[in-house]
């Protein structure tokens, strides 16, 4: 299992006088096991970019702990933790920038491949041939080509190679697909449900997108986030069929139909304004409250937290108005 | 008009071609390249064809000559042939700055690199010792240090002459490290666990060698004109057989500077080094394109 | 704030290459106070009265610890004395150098200065015609200048001009023959005799300035802002006046950067030309290895360097907002 526990990541912003810490991700837990699909829906700046690199191993976390199988990872002083964190690859966002402008095909899979001696020396350009393979490239045809003489889809089909090339169990994948064009996103999309499944490997899929996010994780675990916390997690078909938190509500409702009639059946929520506020400025009270079309008194005091909806085990949602309907009912 | 050929066309060479295309794709570069190769072979075959024991005694009965077919260049002071005297030159004057340029590089690339990649305190004391290096007038403490040493082997010299000037490129090594460092490309290699080394070696490194490159070949002119410089001003011990000397000795004693006879031999040391740089700035951009694979198929993403 | 810490650093600097120098001389292998000290010894003169000559030599007892000595050059440094000149028996190295100091910074400052507007404007032009023949000849043309080494240039020309065509005087930086003093015979002679010796600055220097004011109007020329110009249907001259002002921002530290090249070259130009300027006291008291002059040349050139360093950062994090961070 893949598991942060009360994550708080901030960051130092400098000022004229002095820098004052912004907190981008605030007291995140989530957790993803084996061969299942866990994605987290956000808009941009909603610091999901962050809790991937912080679930990846690659960003320490200032407050709370990141455990991968039961390894505790950024252990100050004792770089051991390292080892274990190879088990979780992330995948970037844009396939062009994360390959190395210099390195062909061939080298960008086999520098990880003979660090790590995960096959024989002799074998690596056969295990090269074969990673490409699996994610539907032709060897002959892209191993001795730079990242600027691919396309988008086989630069991120590269990329994909790459990270299953040192047999990760944890995929993080950070809008894995918006820099695909948009008629090979699908195909994309299975070849990597395809390949988490057979390798039985646990899928953390970032997007800001709803119909993704449903798509990806059928079967998964939904976790919304809004400026730095989840407001709402549970089952996938629970979110998107029974939102509780208005933030699901309005992102939901921002989904356009393909179809007449076509919509997710919910009933419509637009938020009061459009502006969200500043991360260095929240509001004192829920971080939705300027933009909840049903913020009442309470909401501008404290902030709610995220606790388990009555009746519904597995679905947290972070609003009073929970508490509200507990009371009517 | 020409037409341009479709978007999707390969306008990749075939790879056998590669490097040898590059240097042939324009005429600069091609006379750039024969430049450099001619003085190789000064360097190398130089006392093969003029030995030293025959070519560079004095003949007071052919001071001062014009141009002859023995004597293509004339001769200088001491009825000694010019061109003897250029050929004999090219090999010490070469070695020097090949060398001292090789030293820069390794000195100002590691520097750069460590400080840029490790950040933090390392980065602050080194760059501070850097700054003190590039704050010093470079040429001013090359000659109380040569003048201290008194050095009279290549390799002092050598050595001198990387130690005055390796901060400038340090610097720029520093500040490229520290671009490339944010770079996605770097994260997915941190991702991948493969270790401060190999990340700055085989990651950072690969994607400032054409920069680096180049200043290895505008370094060599650099360490070359200090060589000579000093030689110029009489600082090093003569070596018989350098540019330096003969500019310093038609400075000085061969009263070159009392007669227009002495044109050609005044004249021929600058030009052999002239013609050196102007082979290195021809050269430069084919090694930009060789070092840089996006340059070298001419396509963009 | 930010200025207080910076001056720091250039202090800082300014010690340790006083620090540098004072251990480099008296450190190496060769050590020429230990070895003229010897010297006497070997002449049998008796070590007391050694040491006392050593004394008026150098400003230092040879028998003396190392710390001892460095504290005591120290102290002089702080009072402006700089010892006196082995050469010129007795004559304090301070007033040397003052004297000779005018004669660099006029030849210098001018040459920079010329060399600084050709090369700006063949940079902008340049970048205005962005590959055409006339950018690949001047770019060419500016890298094959911009190395070449400056005694070179300074001998070519004293070669014409001096020995074949004599249009120019022989040496030195005014008529030994006319009182030096505002007069206008003097003022004249002193503008004759540096006509060649700026001439042979401008030209080691100017490719350098056109090879950087061509990069920075690029950059600039890429950015956003001189497209919205192109589009808003600015006038050519307008965008001229754009461009220059944002690629000169740049150049100004490179400016005040080139200040250490240039007195480098002034040793080659004043050996080259004979004119008693600071280059030329370093190449005599090399050639004469008068240690406390050259040191003290060295020190002056160095720190020169540095606070103009700091003057320029000082400046340009005025002038550039974006600096003050």
């Amino acid at each position: 299992m893949l598991a942060c526990n009360d994550v708080v990541k901030q960051f130092a912003i400098r000022r004229t006088w002095g820098s004052r810490q912004v907190t981008v991700v605030n007291r995140v837990s989530v957790s993803v096991e084996a061969s299942h699909v866990l994605c987290i829906v956000g808009e941009s700046g909603c610091g999901k970019t962050t809790l991937g690199k912080v679930l990846a191993g690659l960003l320490a976390p200032t407050l709370g702990s990141v455990t991968v199988d039961g390894t505790l990872l950024y252990h100050p002083g004792n770089k051991a933790w390292e080892r274990e964190a190879l088990k979780i690859q992330l995948i970037h966002q844009d396939p062009f920038s994360t390959l190395n402008p210099v390195h062909t095909v061939r080298e960008e899979l086999s520098l990880p491949l003979l660090h790590h001696q995960i096959v024989p020396k002799s074998l690596v350009g056969e295990e090269c041939e074969h990673l490409l393979t699996r994610t539907g490239l032709d060897p002959k045809v892209v191993i001795d080509k730079y990242p600027h003489e691919l396309s988008g889809g086989q630069r991120q089909r590269v990329v994909l190679a790459r990270a299953l090339s040192v047999r990760p169990r944890y995929i993080v994948a950070d809008e894995a697909v918006s820099m695909v064009d948009v008629s090979s996103r699908l195909i994309m999309l299975d070849l990597f449900l395809e390949i988490a499944q057979k390798e039985r490997i646990g899928l953390v899929f970032i997007t800001h997108d709803f119909g993704l996010a449903r798509y990806v994780a059928l079967e998964g675990t939904i976790a919304v986030m809004y400026l730095g916390r989840v407001v709402e997690f549970g089952g996938t078909e629970t979110v998107i069929h029974q939102p509780r938190h208005p933030y699901t509500k309005v992102l939901l409702s921002s989904i356009p139909p393909l179809q007449a009639g076509d919509d997710f059946k919910i009933d419509k929520v637009y938020p009061r304004s459009f502006d969200v506020p500043s991360l260095e400025l929240l509001p004192p009270g829920c971080v939705f409250e300027p933009r909840c079309p049903y913020a009442f008194d309470r909401c501008q005091s404290a902030l709610p937290v995220l606790s388990t909806v009555v009746h519904e085990p597995g679905h947290q949602v972070a609003c009073y108005l929970e508490d509200e309907e507990t009371a009517v009912v | 008009m020409v037409i341009s050929a479709p978007a999707d066309t390969p306008r990749r060479r075939a790879p056998s071609s590669g490097v040898v295309g590059i240097f042939l794709s324009r005429p600069m570069r091609v006379v750039g390249l024969i430049i450099l190769v001619l003085y190789l072979f000064m360097a190398i075959l130089g006392p093969v064809v003029f030995p030293p024991s025959v070519a560079l005694v004095a003949n007071p009965a052919k001071i001062y000559q014009g141009p002859t077919w023995a004597d293509p260049l004339g001769t200088d002071f001491q009825g000694v042939s010019v061109l003897a005297e250029i050929v004999l030159g090219a090999r010490g004057v070469l070695m020097v700055g090949v060398g001292a340029a090789f030293l820069i590089v390794i000195i100002g690339v590691g520097m750069g690199l460590m400080a840029g990649f490790t950040g933090g305190f390392v980065d602050a004391v080194l760059m501070r010792i850097t700054d003190v290096f590039i704050a010093i007038p470079q040429f001013p403490l090359l000659l109380l240090v040569a003048t201290i040493l008194n050095a009279s082997s290549p390799w002092l010299i050598i050595l001198m002459l990387s130690l005055t000037s390796w901060g400038g490129l340090a610097r720029a090594v520093r500040s490229l490290t520290l671009s490339l460092r944010e770079r996605d490309f770097v994260e997915a290699a941190r991702g991948l666990r493969l270790g401060t080394r190999l990340i700055t070696t085989r990651v950072i490194l690969p994607n400032m060698l054409s920069y680096v490159a180049m200043n290895f070949m505008v370094s060599i002119t650099g360490a070359i004109y200090a060589e000579v410089g000093l030689l110029f001003l009489g600082i090093t011990p003569f070596t018989p057989d350098n540019w330096g000397v003969m500019l310093h000795e038609a400075d000085g004693v061969s009263g070159a500077l009392y007669t227009s006879s002495s044109i050609l031999y005044v004249l021929s040391p600058m030009i052999a080094i002239l013609l050196l740089q102007a082979g290195i700035i021809f050269v430069l951009g084919a090694l930009d394109e060789v070092f840089n694979p996006r340059l070298r198929t001419g396509a963009t993403r | 704030m930010n200025t207080l810490r910076r001056f720091g650093v250039a202090l800082i600097m300014i010690w340790m290459v006083v620090t540098l120098t004072f251990f480099m001389i008296r450190l190496m292998p060769g050590n020429p106070i230990f070895d003229a000290y010897q010297t006497l010894l070997q002449q049998g003169v008796p070590s007391q009265q050694a040491l006392v000559q050593i004394h008026i030599l150098y400003d230092v007892y040879p028998n003396q610890s190392v710390v001892v000595q460095y504290l005591l050059y120290m102290w002089h440094l702080l009072h402006g004395n700089f010892g006196t000149s082995v050469v010129y028996t007795g004559r304090p190295v301070l007033p040397i150098i003052l004297a000779a100091a005018p004669w660099t910074l006029l030849l210098v400052s001018i040459g920079l200065t010329i060399s600084f507007f050709i090369g700006l404007l063949l940079g902008v032009l340049i970048a205005l015609h962005r590959n055409t023949w006339f950018d690949n000849l001047m770019s060419q043309l500016a890298s094959i200048f911009h190395g070449i080494p400056n005694y070179i240039t300074g001998f070519v020309f004293l070669y014409f001009f001096t020995v074949i065509l004599n249009w120019f005087p022989f040496g030195n930086i005014y008529n030994p023959a006319i009182h030096p003093g505002f007069s206008y015979g003097f003022v004249a002679s002193v503008a004759y005799h540096s006509v060649l010796p700026i001439a042979a600055y401008v030209f080691g220097a100017f490719g350098t300035w056109t090879l950087s004011t061509k990069s920075a109007a690029m950059a600039v020329l890429g950015d956003d802002f001189t497209m919205a110009d192109r589009i808003r249907g600015l006038t050519s001259e307008q965008q001229l006046e754009h461009l220059v002002h944002n690629s000169v921002l740049p150049l100004f530290t490179g400016f005040v950067l080139s200040l250490g090249i240039m007195f480098g070259g002034a040793v080659f130009i004043e050996e080259t030309f004979s004119i008693p300027g600071l280059g030329y006291l370093v190449a005599t008291s090399t050639a004469q290895r008068d240690y406390p002059v050259m040191q003290g040349v060295f020190l002056v050139l160095a720190g020169a360097v540095i606070v103009a360093n700091f003057l320029a950062d000082t400046l340009y994090s005025r002038i550039d907002p974006r600096i003050r961070v």
